[in-house]
C-alpha cells in the first residue's frame, strides 16, 4: 500500500526534474536522516546535561525534540496530503455544479492542477476571441464609405461630405477596447504562469521547507516555505479552478456548443438584422435603431461583462485570499512571508 | 451666371428638403415610447440562471448549472456541512491525543496548542450550527439592511429575501447604466454624424481652380470633441454596467459555496486563514454589499425625472420636454441641433448637448456613488470580520494598492 502511494505520489509530483520532485527518491529520506541526526545530537545533550550541571539545557532539548517530532509529523501529513491531492479527481464534482467548462472535461486533465490550468487557459482564449471579434467589427465598420456631394458650376458651388452610415464612432471605440483588453490580459497571463507553476512549486517548496525545518538554524525559513507551498500549491489552484471554472462555464454556454465569440460575430455581421439596423438609420426610425442595436449587441454585452469581471474583480479576490492565507500560516509555523510584496518586488 | 444661380438654388432646395425630412421623421412628440426591452431578463437570470430570448442571436440559454442553482435556492450544501461536522469531531479527537501526550511528557507547548485549538473547534461547531439554520437568517439580514436604506420612502419594492434584492439591483443597474448608456451612445453617434455633416458644408468660389472656399458652419467642429467625450463615457457605462451585473451574479451564485468551503477549511489550523477569509467575504459581499447599493439604485432609477424634469419646469420651458423624454433624446440631437445650427445658435446646441449629457449622467452618477460606497464599506467590513474569525492578515486595501 505504501509502495502504491509512493508511486502515485511520485508520478503526480514529478515534473521538470524527477530528482527534485519525487519525494520517494531523494529528499524524504534526507529529511528523515536529518531529523534522526539532530535527534541523536539532542539525545546526547539531554543525557550529558545533568552531568555538567546544566538542567536548563534539558528543558531546551525537550522543546527542540518537540520541534523535531513536529517536523516528522509534518512530513507524514505532507505525504498523505499530497497523495490525496494527486489522487483526488474533482472533475466530477465541479462538473456537477457547473464549474467545469466543456473544454476542460477530458479525463487527461482531471487533477486540481490540470483543471485550474485549463480553466485559466480557456479564459485567456476567450479574451483573445473577444479582441479578435472587436478587430473584425472595427474592420467591417471602417469599410463605411465616405460620401462627398459637390454641386456648382465653373468652380462655384457647394460641397458636403459625410460617412454613408453614421456608425464611424464604433470604430473609434473598438480600437481602444481591443487595446484595453490586450493590456488587462497581462493579469490573466500572470495567473496562468502561477497556476502552471503551482504543480511544481508545491513539492519543491514543501521539500525545501521540510528539509530546512529539520535543522534548527533554518527552522523559521522552512516554516515559511511550507506556508508558501500550501498557498501557491493548494489554495491558489483550488480558487482558480472554482472561480474561473464558473466564468468559463458561462462563457461557453453563450451561443451554441461549438460557437466561439468570433463565429458569433461573423453570424451577426452576415445576418439580415444588420441590414434592418441600417434601414432604420436611413428611415430615421430611431426607436427601431435602439431596438436593433440592442438586439445585435446583447450577446456581445453579456460576454464582455463576464470578461470584465474575470480580469477585474476575480484576480483581486483570489490574490487577497492567497495573501491572507500565506501570511497567517507562515507567521504560525515560521517567519512571516508576504506573497504580494514578493510578487510585486519581482515585477 | 444663370446656371450658377440655378445650381445654387437646386443645392439649397435639396438641403432644405433633406432637413425637412429629417425634422418630420425625428420630431417625435414628448412621451412617445420607443421600443425598449431588457438586455438581460433579471428575473430569469437571477431566478433561473437563464439569459437570452430577446435577441435572435441568443436563444434562451442556461448560464448557471441547475445543481448550483438548486443549492443556492435551498440555501444549504448538506454534504459540505456534514463533512464540516465530521472534521470538527476528528479535530477534537486529535486534540485530545495531543493534550494527553503534552500532559504526560510535560510539553507545555503541546498543552497550550491543544487548549487553543479546542476553543477554535468549539467556535467552528457554533458556526456550523448557525449556518445549518439555513439561508433564512441571511434573507432576514438582507431585508433588514436594505430596509434601513429605504427609510424616508424612497420608493422601490420591499425586499424580503436575497433573490428579490439581487433581481432589483440587476434591473436598476441595467436600466440606469447599461440601457441608458446604449441609448445615449447612439444619440451621441447621431449627434456626431449631424455635427460633422453640417460642419462639412463648404461654399466654393474657385473659378478656374483658384479662389476661396468657406465653411460657414466650421465652428461646429468645436462640438466634435464634446461628442467624442460623450461616446467614451457612454460606452464605458455600458461595459461597466455589464460587468456590475455579472459581479452581482457571481456573488449570488458562488459565494454560498465559499461560505461552506470556508467552514470546512477553518476546521484545520493550517487552512484556518483561508477559511476565515471565505466566511468574511460571504458576510461582506453577499449580505452587506448589495444591501448598501440598494437605496442608491432606487434613487438612481427616479433621479432622471425628479431633478430637472419636474412638470413645472417642463411647462415653463418647452425645450425641456424634448430633453426630458429620453426616448426622444436622439430626435433632439438631430432636429434641434440642425435647426439651431442653421440659426447659428451654437450656444444653444452646446447647452442642450451638455444638459442632455448631464441628465444621462445623473442616474449613473448616483449608481456609481452607491457602488463606491458599498465597495468601501464591504472591503473594510471584510477585513474586520476576518480579524475576528482567524485571518488577521486579510488586508484588501494593501493588496489592491500593491497590485496596482
Amino acid at each position: 500500500m505504501l509502495g502504491y502511494y509512493l508511486i502515485l505520489l511520485g508520478s503526480c509530483l514529478s515534473s521538470a526534474t524527477n530528482f527534485i520532485t519525487n519525494p520517494s527518491n531523494i529528499w524524504a529520506p534526507i529529511v528523515v536522516l536529518g531529523v534522526l541526526m539532530v535527534s541523536m545530537i539532542l539525545g546526547m545533550l539531554y543525557i550529558l546535561s545533568p552531568l555538567i550541571g546544566r538542567n536548563d539545557i534539558r528543558t531546551w532539548v525537550r522543546a527542540k525534540l518537540y520541534d523535531q517530532m513536529f517536523t516528522v509529523v509534518l512530513l507524514l501529513i505532507f505525504l498523505s496530503f499530497s497523495t490525496a491531492l494527486c489522487s483526488y479527481r474533482p472533475g466530477g464534482s465541479l462538473d456537477g455544479l457547473g464549474l467545469l467548462p466543456a473544454a476542460c472535461s477530458g479525463s487527461s486533465i482531471d487533477s486540481i492542477y490540470g483543471i485550474a490550468a485549463c480553466d485559466i487557459y480557456t479564459f485567456n482564449g476567450n479574451i483573445q476571441g473577444m479582441s479578435e471579434s472587436a478587430y473584425l467589427l472595427a474592420m467591417v465598420v471602417s469599410l463605411n464609405p465616405n460620401v462627398g456631394i459637390s454641386t456648382g458650376y465653373g468652380g462655384i458651388g457647394v460641397s458636403i461630405g459625410f460617412n454613408l452610415i453614421p456608425v464611424e464612432p464604433v470604430h473609434h471605440y473598438l480600437i481602444p477596447f481591443m487595446s484595453l483588453f490586450y493590456g488587462l490580459i497581462m493579469i490573466s497571463q500572470m495567473q496562468q504562469l502561477l497556476v502552471g507553476a503551482s504543480m511544481f512549486l508545491f513539492p519543491v517548496l514543501m521539500a525545501i521547507g521540510l528539509l530546512a525545518r529539520a535543522f534548527g538554524v533554518t527552522r523559521t525559513f522552512g516554516g515559511s516555505m511550507i506556508a508558501l507551498a500550501l498557498g501557491l500549491g493548494f489554495v491558489y489552484p483550488m480558487l482558480v479552478s472554482v472561480t474561473y471554472g464558473f466564468l468559463d462555464y458561462m462563457l461557453g454556454n453563450i451561443g451554441g456548443p461549438t460557437d466561439t465569440i468570433l463565429t458569433m460575430t461573423v453570424n451577426w455581421l452576415s445576418s439580415t438584422y444588420v441590414l434592418k439596423f441600417i434601414e432604420s438609420i436611413f428611415t430615421f426610425n430611431l426607436g427601431n435603431v435602439i431596438a436593433a442595436a440592442l438586439t445585435i449587441a446583447q450577446p456581445l454585452i453579456i460576454y464582455s461583462g463576464i470578461i470584465v469581471l474575470g480580469i477585474g474583480f476575480v484576480p483581486l479576490m483570489v490574490i487577497t485570499v492567497l495573501d491572507a492565507f500565506v501570511v497567517d500560516v507562515s507567521r504560525v509555523i515560521g517567519e512571516r512571508v508576504d506573497v504580494i510584496s514578493l510578487l510585486t518586488r519581482i515585477i | 451666371m444663370m446656371r450658377v444661380g440655378f445650381s445654387i438654388f437646386m443645392a439649397a432646395l435639396f438641403a432644405l428638403t433633406a432637413l425637412a425630412a429629417i425634422a418630420q421623421a425625428a420630431n417625435q412628440p414628448p412621451g412617445t415610447v420607443t421600443n425598449k426591452y431588457d438586455i438581460i431578463d433579471c428575473n430569469a437570470f437571477i431566478g433561473k440562471g437563464q439569459v437570452g430570448g430577446g435577441s435572435p442571436f441568443l436563444a434562451p440559454t442556461q448560464l448557471i448549472n441547475p445543481n448550483l442553482l438548486g443549492y443556492v435556492k435551498n440555501g444549504t450544501y448538506n454534504s459540505l456541512l456534514e463533512i464540516s461536522v465530521i472534521i470538527v469531531l476528528l479535530m477534537f479527537m486529535v486534540l485530545g491525543i495531543v493534550y494527553a501526550v503534552g500532559f504526560a511528557f510535560h510539553i507545555d507547548r503541546l498543552v497550550a496548542f491543544a487548549k487553543t485549538e479546542a476553543l477554535e473547534s468549539v467556535f467552528n461547531l457554533v458556526i456550523v450550527v448557525v449556518v445549518a439554520g439555513g439561508i433564512g437568517a441571511v434573507d432576514s439580514s438582507i431585508a433588514f439592511v436594505s430596509g434601513l436604506g429605504t427609510l424616508g420612502n424612497l420608493g422601490g419594492s420591499q425586499i424580503s429575501n436575497a433573490q428579490g434584492l439581487y433581481v432589483s439591483l440587476c434591473s436598476a443597474v441595467q436600466h440606469t447604466v447599461m440601457i441608458n448608456g446604449m441609448e445615449n451612445w447612439l444619440g451621441a453617434t447621431f449627434g456626431l454624424f449631424s455635427n460633422q455633416l453640417i460642419a462639412s458644408i463648404t461654399l466654393n468660389a474657385m473659378p478656374g481652380g483658384f479662389g476661396i472656399n468657406f465653411s460657414p458652419f466650421g465652428v461646429m467642429t468645436t462640438l466634435t470633441q464634446v461628442f467624442w467625450l460623450e461616446q467614451d463615457v457612454f460606452v464605458f457605462m455600458v461595459e461597466m454596467g455589464a460587468g456590475l451585473i455579472m459581479l452581482l451574479a457571481f456573488i449570488y451564485f458562488l459565494f454560498p459555496l465559499f461560505l461552506y468551503l470556508g467552514i470546512v477549511l477553518r476546521a484545520f489550523p493550517w487552512t484556518r486563514a483561508a477559511g476565515a477569509a471565505f466566511i468574511s467575504m460571504f458576510i461582506s459581499f453577499y449580505i452587506i454589499f448589495p444591501a448598501l447599493m440598494y437605496p442608491f439604485s432606487v434613487t438612481a432609477s427616479s433621479a432622471g425625472s425628479s431633478v430637472l424634469c419636474d412638470q413645472s419646469n417642463v411647462d415653463a420651458n418647452p425645450n425641456l420636454a424634448t430633453i426630458c423624454d429620453t426616448s426622444s433624446l436622439m430626435s433632439m440631437q438631430l432636429f434641434n441641433q440642425i435647426l439651431q445650427t442653421l440659426h447659428f445658435d451654437i450656444g444653444g446646441v452646446l447647452y442642450e448637448t451638455i444638459v442632455s449629457f448631464g441628465l444621462a449622467m445623473v442616474q449613473v452618477g448616483v449608481q456609481m456613488m452607491g457602488l463606491l460606497f458599498a465597495l468601501l464599506i464591504s472591503y473594510d467590513l471584510m477585513d474586520h470580520i476576518a480579524d475576528i474569525i482567524g485571518a488577521p492578515s486579510l488586508d484588501s486595501r494593501k493588496t489592491l494598492s500593491r497590485l496596482l
